[in-house]
């Protein structure tokens, strides 16, 4: 939670997460070139590491892309977005070997510069199954690539939240261009119809996925509430807050999360300042809302991070009428202290003269 | 994540759900159809017996053998040093033919291994070399004419 340079904040989760990835990526690796060593003894070495390391990041694309809406679909799932980044890096980092090799295998040891060969050897562009895929995998790289080195928060902080992004939401463009990069290259070379079929299965999954996840987000955010009173909303009853954890609702333009602390209702604004997480998702934790994403925390009277760090997000009015629950959803300043609201028990007084 | 980018993911997504599985169509249907295997890729096969022209080059010897009654031929491609382009096609010349593809396919060869090359009957006695054609950069790597212009077979 600071914006000074530091390379990596390892933590024991850290660290069993990249443990993880790394057995996962050297068990596939063994297991790939094996199998292939056995089937066909005539292979080269450059061909396995190829297609080993095509197949790999391809793989690990696919987790990357399906962490964020199974992520919405489950929240068990959480812990795999905790370190996503890293997943993504190495995904490059695998890519990257796969590209050097490839570039090597058949645009080096030539006279032509293996860059200037990759985009002029073939210019069949009327052509499908001629076309020059090879390209298709080299923009993709670039954006990975791009991605991979701004993954750091360091980057976040000053390329600013919405440039960054925008950034990385190339992501998407770059899995477009990967699965034409499949489809109009080995694809075109291979028999079997297996390999469009794992393509279209993997395709298929993130497309239904993703759809699922965001129409059950857009359902929340079409909630309707029409009960207000002096610039006030009724929300719901003050008895379906849980200690410790939040409802959320999405009121005028966005979500704000109602946290139940200590015997008060304090409402924050939703959206997480590290990378937009959903506060309203975490729990308190020590006292602070806890983003459930990547820990980042907020005092839920005032919105601030505990000193010292120094991100803040907008607070709420939150009234409690009777045992109704009402909220202004007109923000304060990030930062601004408000006092809560105190859970009626007995009496039906108004704890917050919002008819004021 | 904030309603605008909520709402930038689900058209996203929804317009992947048409491109992709159009991409992955269009590009299934244009996969061409391909060569018997035995071919660009022949399978294992051993030398015949008799040796009935040789050509050795820095990098790799060219034989064309035939089987004691001559009534088959190959020709035998023989690597002394790995090649330093993933791989090659091998043509049988045809007179007059002034583009690569009016040429006669005979097969690919990879880097590593030696190959043998089934001479289709058609061939004959008109066979007056072979071309050795790098795909990839669509440049003809070599020329190989045989001394004796015939290929002695019947």
């Amino acid at each position: 939670m600071s914006v000074s340079y530091s390379a990596v904040g390892w933590n024991r989760q850290k660290k069993i997460y990249d443990w993880l990835i790394f057995a996962f990526c050297i068990s596939y690796l063994v297991i790939f070139i094996s199998l292939n060593l056995l089937f066909n003894e005539q292979v080269t070495f450059e061909t396995l590491l190829i297609r080993s390391t095509s197949t790999l990041a391809v793989l690990l694309l696919h987790v990357i892309l399906s962490i964020g809406p199974l992520c919405r679909l489950n929240k068990k799932f959480l812990p795999l977005l905790y370190n996503r980044r890293h997943l993504g890096v190495t995904m490059f980092c695998i890519s990257l070997v796969h590209g050097s090799f490839s570039l090597f295998q058949f645009h080096g040891l030539g006279n032509v510069n293996p860059f200037v060969s990759l985009f002029t050897s073939n210019t069949q562009f009327n052509s499908i199954s001629q076309f020059p895929f090879q390209a298709f995998g080299f923009l993709a790289l670039i954006i990975f690539f791009l991605m991979a080195i701004t993954s750091h928060d360091f980057w976040l902080h000053n390329l600013s939240p919405r440039v960054w992004k925008t950034l990385h939401m190339f992501v998407y463009l770059a899995y477009l261009l990967v699965i034409m990069h499949v489809m109009l290259g080995v694809i075109q070379y291979e028999t079997h119809p297996v390999f469009v079929v794992l393509v279209a299965i993997g395709s298929g999954t993130l497309i239904i996925l993703h759809v699922l996840a965001a129409t059950k987000e857009v359902k929340k955010d079409n909630e309707h509430f029409d009960l207000k009173q002096n610039g006030f909303v009724y929300v719901c009853d003050q008895a379906e807050f849980e200690e410790g954890k939040a409802k959320l609702f999405c009121i005028d333009k966005e979500r704000i999360a109602v946290y139940k602390h200590e015997g008060k209702l304090y409402a924050v604004h939703n959206v997480c300042k590290h990378q937009g997480g959903p506060l309203g998702e975490g729990k308190i934790i020590d006292g602070c809302i806890t983003c459930p994403w990547h820990g980042y925390q907020y005092l839920p009277h005032n919105g601030q991070s505990p000193p010292p760090f120094k991100e803040k997000v907008s607070t709420y009015d939150v009234a409690i009428e009777g045992t109704g629950v009402w909220i202004n959803p007109k923000p304060y300043a990030e930062g601004t202290e408000t006092g809560g609201a105190t859970i009626q028990h007995q009496s039906s007084e108004v704890n917050k003269s919002l008819l004021v | 994540m904030i309603k605008k980018l909520r709402k930038r993911h689900l058209q996203i997504w929804y317009a992947f759900a048409f491109l992709l599985p159009l991409c992955i169509v269009v590009a299934w249907m244009a996969i061409p159809e391909k060569p018997v295997d035995s071919l660009l890729q022949p399978g294992r096969s051993s030398s015949m017996s008799k040796l009935v022209q040789s050509i050795e080059k820095e990098n790799y010897t060219l034989n064309i053998r035939c089987s004691e009654n001559e009534g088959n031929c190959q020709l035998e491609y023989i690597n002394r040093h790995p090649l330093t382009i993933p791989s090659l096609l091998v043509y049988i010349m045809k007179p007059g033919a002034q583009i690569i593809d009016e040429h006669v396919l005979l097969g690919r060869i990879e880097s590593r291994a030696s190959y043998h090359f089934p001479l289709p009957a058609a061939s004959g006695n008109d066979a007056t070399g072979f071309i050795l054609y790098d795909f990839i950069h669509k440049r003809i790597i070599d020329t190989i004419v045989f001394k004796d212009p015939s290929i002695q077979r019947r």
